[in-house]
């Protein structure tokens, strides 16, 4: 045959396609018995396109095709007034028949079509009863029958039997009277006769009522009779919707208005504008017909097993319409191509390679400047964007592949003697065209399935208080990255126990592992091959080689299947599949040497750690963790999941957390990539960061499909493979658990918070960091050079209208002096300490910022005595100064401290109970230099363990806010245990009722940190007391 | 009367082996794989084919035999998919593509054999065993190959 008539029976059997499947759901609506103008266009409908495939295939010389669809359009002809249900079941049957002839078109010449035209014309002759769907107007049925409707009645059922019946009333109260809107009854009448014959007999208007909103314009004044009577027969005529008066500029506290009053208003009427006018004297201004005419014809017939479908003829033409080029009998101008899906991939499979070829010269010319980076810039841009659009047009929406269970539901129900109806929702939700391709079987399984085990027999269902037609709704969503089928079914649903028994008689699980099973595992267990619960085998399905197939099947599309469901409810599946083939940007990394791609869809950030940097990785009970940002990170390193290649034991990971280092700077670069998966977040560590790249999935081989860490592999732009990295995988193997972390972190903000302190950080001359405590800290002044005043040797400044003597640090420390510098009108800060003997200030070149720290101290003895200690803050090593001593340096001799002079005859014993370590190191200072021996604790518990040693104390100084025990808790024990020795609280808490409490608690005393004098001064004299006491 | 079978051998571990010439795809020098973590010791890892990948398994150790390494001769033969998806099996020396008459080729079963291959530990990847001029081609069966490695990570699962 010549490629010229090749290519016309090509496209013959494409357009033969789409004609049946008009074809198909013309007659699966006619079915369900619409409404006289829906008849008449599925009729329509259906006529045309099969015209259009007798014309087609008589042109081409395939007469079989061309004979059925002559007898076919021939019993169309005679529908146009009655459907009976005979002549739909042979016209689907001659449909099937030609969809099957034009699938083998070479064989077709051949083949034998006189038993269906057989029926055909059987089905043309027959005279015999058929379905009448009629809509009678009440309103007028009243008019034409003014004795009453029993007469008409009696008429009526000699027609024919009545099959099934409706009122239809609209919108009205009938406590306020009959309604005066649209009164009609719907019938479903079986009879001998045709519809015009039937109208014409029993003597109606034969015009199907339409409910109109009518727009009124009526000028009040105008109206002869009243407008009382104006309004009541309005009413009686039509169900009045709204209304406006509209009344000219008058002010009406004169007179009434001059002008005409209109009353504009909607109503809701059946009668056309002439009756309305005869009867009621308005003209209508506007009438519109209905905008949505409901099916006035869908009966749930019990005895016919129709399926009425949501999916109506139209929207199937629209459909075929978007998909086809030339559209028969429209006028659109077709704004869609059909093309081959070879060409279609091979552009495909193009574009894979430009894709490539760019990555390779974006590598290539990564180094270069010049015009050669715009010029790879926008082959970058260019390949990315055509990259998305070829990806796009490989989508197909799922519809096309929802759009033939219908029929197969129908079909399916028939022969099980159910009835079932199905929802398509979603239809619109595109899917990459083989992943739809593949979804079919297993969607068909599903439904199949739902339809024969799930959907109960009409009795049953009727016994169980459900309508006797089950409902199959299949939904297409997109979430989340992926598209969601749902396949819901209101049958009888999964007994739970049913399961339970099978998995154990086939010894799948034991008593005890099902114990532990969520339902939803339970219900998975159906998915197991051989596994089906069904009592008699059909030939539908209950083989048990289904479910494992269909899961299969999935699985190969990367997708997922879960199984709801609620015994005598129904069932519920969920299928979750990737969008596409993907295309998915990746972090490139490396690990041992080996490159890996990291999704970037679950990445979050990467850190990096430098050896000289302050990141460390801690240990923290079972896992290593990073603090990141004040919250505890699980870390997982990427090498120790390669190198085991079983999940982690307890005893790995404990080898795990000794092979790595507990503390310390780490020995290189290191990077941790913070992934995120189901709200939970850890860290990966990896040797190298690469970049990002996007990345061609390919799915991982078949029978490496169960190394979990791995989701697929990708060529790489140097032609190597590289696999991708599936993070929730890598999560499983490391057995990571985010509890302890969770523990750890809830324990170290709490342990923390207590011990931090606030320290002010500042720098004086150019080369150190200083650190004070808040605590000390009254104010801090801002103060320009020029109001300095030097006294002698001392220099002063005006604060508040008092002289402050100023403090320069490197004059009472080994510090750097700032640089001195003629700019008189320069800024410096000046720190006003709390607690001071004198006013004085210290002098400040830079306020650096505040910090909140748990500060260990190292210590400097051989420095000044100033200097508390250092630490590093911000990577500055920070001096701490000690501000009594600062002070004291300052003022040297001139002012004595006013404290009793120390016992010299034996030295007392002092215990501080204190946890934040710098105020402890201060205090202890403080009454180490009054000549006392000091003990610490750290904290409640420490402090009693300390007591119950034996050692005797002569004072107790101690904190409140500390962790494990407070002050409180230590006094109270204390006292309890009979400890009578003094206790002094030294706290940041101050008012009255911590006064109180402390009293109540035992303390002998309480002073506010931190003032020296003062608690010097105290100490003394509780000491004094205890001697005095003795 | 049966045609004659065509055969691609190749040598490993010193051993003449062979498989049904309409199993083998093709013969390529390439042999830079990418290791997969976590699989059996038999996979050696992914190739690149021309846009494709492939799964490489070491035969070697698919027979059972003491591991070496890749050497110049060493040589990646490719099965086609009917036999498997997307793998092939690494070599030490290709052979030539040798013709045998069916009456010379004996399937070889476990319980019954004349001839005992004895560098072979795993035998139910052996389909047949011939003699070709004084010497013995095991004849293999690829599509028992990917089964095997299948095995050996449920196993260890």
């Amino acid at each position: 045959m010549s490629s010229y008539v090749n290519d016309r029976l090509h496209d013959f059997i494409v357009d033969a396609r789409e004609h049946l499947n008009t074809v198909e759901a013309s007659l699966l609506s006619l079915e369900s018995h619409p409404g006289p103008a829906e008849h008449t266009a599925c009729v329509d409908r259906c006529f045309r396109a099969v015209h259009s495939i007798k014309g087609d295939a008589g042109f081409l010389g395939l007469t079989p095709i061309h004979t059925l669809a002559h007898a076919m359009e021939t019993l169309l002809e005679k529908m146009r007034e009655l459907a009976p249900q005979q002549s739909l079941e042979v016209l689907l049957g001659a449909r099937d028949r030609i969809a099957v002839l034009v699938d083998d078109l070479p064989n077709s010449l051949q083949a034998d079509v006189s038993d269906c035209l057989k029926r055909l014309q059987t089905a043309i002759e027959y005279r015999g009863a058929g379905n009448v769907a009629l809509e009678i107007n009440l309103a007028e049925l009243t008019r034409l029958y003014p004795a009453g409707l029993t007469s008409f009645f009696r008429k009526f059922v000699r027609e024919g039997t009545i099959l099934d019946r409706q009122l239809d009333i609209g919108n009205c109260q009938l406590r306020d009277g009959l309604p005066s809107g649209k009164l009609r009854w719907m019938v479903l009448l079986e009879s001998s006769r045709s519809r015009i014959e039937l109208i014409s007999r029993l003597g109606l208007s034969g015009e199907p009522s339409e409910t109109r909103t009518a727009k009124l314009d009526i000028e009040l004044s105008a109206q002869p009779g009243g407008l009382l009577n104006l309004f009541q027969r309005l009413d009686a005529a039509a169900a009045i919707e709204s209304g406006r008066l509209t009344i000219p500029e008058t002010n009406l506290r004169l007179s009434l208005p001059l002008g005409p009053v209109v009353w504009s208003g909607e109503c809701v009427t059946d009668l056309k504008p002439q009756e309305l006018l005869s009867r009621c004297g308005v003209t209508v201004r506007n009438s519109i017909a209905p905008v949505k005419q409901g099916q006035p014809g869908d009966f749930d017939s019990p005895a016919l097993g129709t399926v009425s479908s949501q999916l109506s003829a139209e929207s199937v033409v629209d459909e075929t319409n978007r998909n086809r080029g030339a559209v028969s009998s429209e006028n659109e101008k077709p704004n869609t191509l059909r093309i081959q899906i070879e060409l279609l991939d091979r552009l495909m499979t193009l574009v894979g390679e430009l894709t490539l070829v760019r990555n390779q010269s974006l590598i290539a010319f990564a180094e270069q400047d010049g015009p050669q980076r715009a010029i790879i810039q926008r082959l970058n841009s260019v390949t990315s964007e055509l990259q998305d659009a070829t990806l796009r047009a490989r989508m197909q929406p799922v519809g096309n592949l929802f759009n033939k269970f219908p029929r197969m539901i129908r079909d399916l129900a028939r022969q099980l003697g159910k009835q079932v109806e199905i929802d398509l929702q979603g239809r619109e939700v595109e899917l990459d065209k083989t992943i739809l391709e593949q979804l079919s079987d297993p969607l068909t399984h599903l439904i199949r399935n739902s339809v024969d085990h799930g959907i109960e027999l009409p009795e049953d269902r009727r016994s169980k208080g459900k309508s006797g037609t089950g409902c199959i709704t299949l939904t297409a969503t997109h979430e989340d990255g992926q598209v969601r089928i749902e396949i819901h079914d209101d049958g009888r649903g999964i007994d739970s126990e049913a399961v339970r028994q099978r998995a154990i008689s086939l010894r799948l699980k034991t008593e005890a592992e099902l114990e532990r099973m969520t339902p939803r595992e339970l219900f998975g267990l159906i998915l197991l091959p051989g596994f089906s619960t069904a009592k008699k085998v059909t030939e539908v399905s209950g083989r048990g080689v289904g479910m494992d197939v269909v899961k299969t099947n999935i699985e190969q599309l990367e997708g997922t299947l879960t199984i709801d469901s609620v015994v005598g409810h129904g069932c519920s599946m969920v299928l979750r599949l990737p969008l596409t083939l993907a295309i998915i940007p990746c972090l490139i990394v490396r690990v041992n040497g080996d490159r890996f791609a990291v999704p970037q869809r679950e990445l979050e950030e990467v850190v990096c750690l430098h050896p000289s940097g302050s990141g460390r990785i801690e240990q923290a009970y079972d896992t290593e963790v990073y603090r990141l940002r004040e919250r505890l990170l699980p870390i997982v390193r990427f090498k120790d999941v390669i190198d085991r290649t079983t999940p982690f034991t307890a005893e790995a990971k404990a080898e795990i957390l000794t092979s790595h280092p507990r503390t310390g700077a780490p020995p290189r670069i290191t990077y941790i990539l913070v992934l995120k998966l189901a709200g939970r977040r850890f860290g990966l560590v990896v040797d190298e960061v690469h970049g990002t790249e996007e990345v061609v999935v390919k799915p991982m081989h078949p029978s490496m499909k169960r190394v979990g860490i791995f989701t697929g592999a990708t060529i790489m732009g140097d032609g190597r493979v590289a696999l991708i990295a599936d993070v929730e995988g890598i999560v499983e193997h490391a057995r990571l658990s985010f509890e302890s972390v969770l523990e750890a972190n809830r324990k170290i903000t709490s342990r923390d918070a207590a011990q931090q302190q606030r320290v002010l950080l500042f720098e004086y001359g150019p080369h150190e960091q200083f650190a004070l405590p808040l605590l000390q800290i009254r104010r801090i002044e801002m103060i320009s050079r020029d109001r300095v005043e030097r006294v002698g040797e001392h220099e002063y400044v005006t604060v508040d209208g008092v002289s402050t003597r100023i403090l320069r640090l490197d004059k009472v420390i080994d510090a750097s002096a700032p640089a001195e510098s003629d700019d008189l009108t320069g800024q410096m800060s000046l720190i006003l300490p709390k607690f001071v003997p004198q006013p004085m200030g210290i002098l400040v070149s830079r306020i650096v910022d505040t910090e909140s720290l748990c500060i260990e101290l190292q210590e400097h003895p051989e420095q000044n005595q100033s200097i508390l200690g250092s630490a590093v803050v911000r990577s500055r090593l920070t001096l701490f100064l000690d501000m009594h001593r600062l002070t004291q340096t300052l003022f040297g001799s001139e002012v004595a401290p006013n404290s009793a002079p120390a016992d010299p005859k034996r030295p007392k014993r002092l215990l501080l109970v204190e946890d934040t370590a710098f105020f402890r190191e201060i205090v202890k200072r403080y009454l180490t230099a009054e000549g006392h021996e000091v003990s610490t604790a750290v904290h409640g518990e420490d402090g009693l363990s300390k007591l119950e040693a034996g050692s005797e104390f002569d004072l107790i100084v101690s904190d409140i806010e500390m962790p494990v025990m407070d002050g409180w808790d230590f006094a109270r024990e204390a006292r309890l245990r009979g400890i009578s020795t003094p206790m002094l609280a030294l706290t940041s808490l101050s008012g009255t009722h911590y006064e109180a409490k402390a009293k109540d608690c035992g303390f002998d005393g309480f002073e506010v940190k931190l003032d020296h004098d003062r608690l010097v001064r105290k100490v003394a004299q509780l000491l004094a007391s205890l001697e005095h006491s003795i | 009367m049966e045609d004659p079978r065509l055969f691609c051998t190749f040598r490993v571990d010193g051993g003449l082996f062979g498989v049904d010439i309409l199993d083998v795809r093709e013969v390529t020098t390439e042999t830079t794989y990418t290791r997969i973590a976590h699989a059996p010791d038999e996979v050696l890892g992914l190739v690149n084919i021309r846009g494709h990948i492939f799964l490489v398994l070491d035969l070697r150790r698919l027979l059972g035999m003491p591991e070496s390494t890749v050497t110049g001769n060493s040589r990646l033969v490719l099965f086609k998919p009917s036999v498997g998806s997307a793998f092939g099996v690494v070599v030490d020396e290709i052979a030539d593509i040798q013709t045998v008459e069916p009456d010379r080729i004996e399937a070889y079963s476990r319980n019954e054999r004349d001839i005992v291959v004895t560098n072979v530990r795993h035998v139910d990847l052996i389909d047949a065993v011939c003699k070709l001029n004084d010497e013995l081609i095991v004849v293999l069966n690829p599509r028992r190959f990917l089964p095997v490695i299948e095995q050996h990570l449920t196993a260890r699962a």
